[in-house]
């Protein structure tokens, strides 16, 4: 039983690229950069300079897991795994979001 | 595998090797079960004894036994005890573990060393909660549920408890990846996800919560630990933070981990009722599809601990809304037992009405719980000893029911020997009315206002308080009397065979106990799902233990 499933695994293999690595790299640096001009630009504490730091960090979070934890080359379940995961995270925020904004 | 139709040849895994390590560095699932049933058991009995000792404290008003601080300790420690090291993992680290692997046709969990990883977290945890009883200011007396600022200002030993449910979180968290990996990988071939049992299905949904949830309540204890080391002001409102979002995060994960402690055990029920009716359950796939309905709605109904902390109206009304759709999968569930049973052949033994007895209980806990979940009337009973008696009725009455049923039912899987269903019913009937008349009272009490946490109440309360520990008398001496049949029984009792209850799903179909391999022939699976009673003869043929009735 343990051999015919773990078969399975061979499916998944797949030719890593060093260019996208590199890209992803360098990306994520300009990401970094964008942050610290964000916050400068925008006053530090402000609700506007939270929110684009946060909004930038999620797609470096996006990336490292799409690119480095290679979800991009993964079987369907996973990336519906992680599908699931953000949308209930989204969901949490939105609703103390509710509590927040009325309270 | 052998096709050998007599092979009891295959030693029973407590025989496949002997000494401690054998035990404490297994990597049988057998045996990591049984050694989170050994340590479970211990806890329950202190956790029972603090319960016991604080109904003591209640029997009259005034200090009976203890000051005002010991009495919170003892609340705390005991809730904690209760919560994180025994009804956490009771139902999945036990029966789980034990059943699980088998239950699916194969040899063992997907990551064997993970599981025993998980087990000496449980150990380093329970031992770093302990450790709070002799070091430091004293065990913490903030509640299970540390609310802050309290639990950042209480001079205790609060730290380390917290780390030490961090611990047991992790714990926790590698039990359900386990389950996980091993309910997509290793299910015996043409075994398709609607033909796996609904204890698989109870689990399965059961340790997404576990995987996804709990790194929320342990990111937000140790943001209480860093706020109580580094005076950082996160959720006590005099260094700036806001308390309430403690209580959301605290919420999010110990909402939904009350599924985690419902949803096995109702797997379990959805087993010992098809084989007690000899009947195939009615509505599987609506049962299994529940199980994944209720975790997942159960996400979204924390805010209903929280209807009188300030919390704005509108999200309160939401919360509210959420917290009664959990009741139809619940019930859908409860129709189905029902409608199971309707007209089966019924073969009345511990074990079901140790079941029939948890659906009394559940019924109660689950309609107090629309009372609970109902903005108006919420705001009436918090905080009082209607609450406690709610969740008693749902974790204890629910879930600690049926692993007291799961242990009659699996007793002579595991240990391979029947116990004294005399003493077995003394137990239950016991348990059963002590259980009522404790907490039927407290729910009572709890309405005319007599609030939790109190070491101490008013004369007009004297009454019903007495009934409740003279309740609490009942309900210890039946656990008792049930933990003294069963250890009996697994030395003394008559040798049990493979299939003493006609089970047909895969666990009645490996010698009792299993040798460490599990199967000693290639699994039968009926076209037709896991409760097809008509291939019961072919199962029994490989019964090789004389039964002597
Ligand atoms: C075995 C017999 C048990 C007895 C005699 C017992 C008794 C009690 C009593 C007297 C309280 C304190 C009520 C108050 O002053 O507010 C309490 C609280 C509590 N019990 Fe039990 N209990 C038992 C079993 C359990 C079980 C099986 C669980 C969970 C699985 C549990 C979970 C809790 C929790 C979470 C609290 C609340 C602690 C807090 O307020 O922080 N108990 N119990």
């Amino acid at each position: 039983m343990t051999t015919e499933n773990s078969n399975n695994m061979s499916e998944d293999v797949h030719q890593p690229s060093y260019k996208l690595d590199f890209m992803t790299f360098g990306f994520l640096l300009i990401l970094t950069a964008l942050t610290i001009w964000a916050s400068y630009a925008t006053g530090g504490t402000t609700v506007l300079a939270v929110s684009i730091a946060m909004t930038i960090a999620t797609i470096k979070a996006s990336l490292v897991v799409i690119n480095f934890m290679h979800l991009r080359f993964d079987n369907i379940v996973y990336k519906i795994f992680v599908g699931v995961v953000i949308v209930l995270f989204l969901s949490f925020m939105l609703m103390m979001a509710v509590d927040y904004a009325y309270r | 595998m052998s096709e050998n139709h007599t092979s009891n040849s295959e030693e029973s895994f407590y025989k496949s090797k002997k000494g401690l390590a054998s035990w404490i560095f297994t990597l049988d699932h057998k045996r990591i079960a049984l050694l989170y049933l050994y340590s479970i058991a211990i806890f329950f009995l202190v956790g029972m004894t603090l319960g016991f000792i604080m109904r003591l404290e209640l029997f009259a008003p005034g200090g009976q036994l203890m000051n005002p601080r010991t009495y919170n300790q003892m609340f705390t420690f005991h809730g904690v005890i209760m919560i994180f090291l025994v009804i956490i993992p009771s139902i999945p680290a036990v029966f789980g573990n034990f059943m699980l692997p088998i239950m699916l046709g194969t040899d063992d969990v997907a990551l064997p060393k993970l599981n025993l990883f998980s087990w000496w977290l449980y150990v380093i945890g329970a031992v770093m909660a302990l450790s709070t009883l002799v070091w430091g200011n004293g065990p913490a007396d903030t509640g299970w549920t540390f609310y802050a600022p309290y639990s950042v200002t209480s001079d205790t030993d609060v730290s380390m408890l917290l780390l030490a449910a961090f611990v047991l979180g992790f714990s926790s968290i590698l039990t359900g990846l386990n389950f996980i990996v091993t309910i997509h990988r290793l299910r015996a071939p043409g075994m398709g996800w609607f033909k796996m049992p609904l204890f698989a299905w109870g689990l399965y949904a059961t340790a997404w919560i576990q995987l996804l949830a709990t790194p929320i309540v342990g990111i937000t204890l140790l943001m209480v630990v860093v706020e109580r080391s580094f005076g950082i002001g996160l959720f006590n409102p005099a260094l700036g933070g806001d308390p309430i979002l403690y209580q959301h995060l605290f919420w999010i994960y110990s909402h939904p981990v009350v599924y985690v402690m419902i949803l096995p055990a109702m797997g379990i029920i959805s087993e010992i009722i098809p084989t007690s009716a000899q009947r195939t359950i009615f509505g599987y796939k609506a049962i299994a599809l529940s199980s994944m309905a209720i975790a997942f709605l159960g996400y979204f109904v924390w805010g209903h601990h929280m209807f009188t902390t300030g919390m704005s109206g509108e999200a309160a009304i939401v919360f509210s809304f959420v917290t009664f759709l959990v009741a139809i999968p619940t019930a859908i569930k409860v129709f189905n037992w029902i409608a199971t049973l309707y007209k089966g052949s019924i073969h009345i033994t511990p074990n079901l009405l140790w079941s029939v007895a948890f659906v009394f209980n559940f019924l109660i806990g689950g309609l107090t719980g629309l009372i609970n979940g109902a903005l108006a009337t919420d705001v009436h009973i918090h905080d009082t000893t209607y609450i406690v008696a709610h969740f008693h009725y749902t974790m204890f009455g629910g879930t600690i029911f049926v692993f007291f049923g799961a242990l009659h039912y699996w007793f002579p899987k595991i240990w391979g020997r029947m116990y004294n269903t005399k003493l077995a019913y003394w137990a239950l009937g016991l348990v059963f009315f002590g259980f009522n008349v404790m907490y039927g009272a407290m729910l009572v009490v709890g309405i005319q206002g007599m609030p939790r946490r109190y070491f101490d109440y008013l004369p007009e309360f004297e009454h019903l308080n007495k009934i409740s520990t003279v309740g609490s008398w009942f309900l210890v001496f039946g656990i008792l009397l049930m933990i003294f049949n069963l250890v009996r029984s697994a030395r003394k009792g008559k040798k049990a065979p493979r299939n003493p209850w006609n089970g047909v799903t895969l666990e009645w179909q490996v010698p009792s106990p299993p040798p460490l391999h599990n199967f000693d022939h290639a699994p039968i699976l009926s076209e037709k799902g896991p409760y097809d009673f008509s291939i019961l003869g072919e199962i029994n043929k490989y019964e090789t233990t004389k039964i002597d009735k």
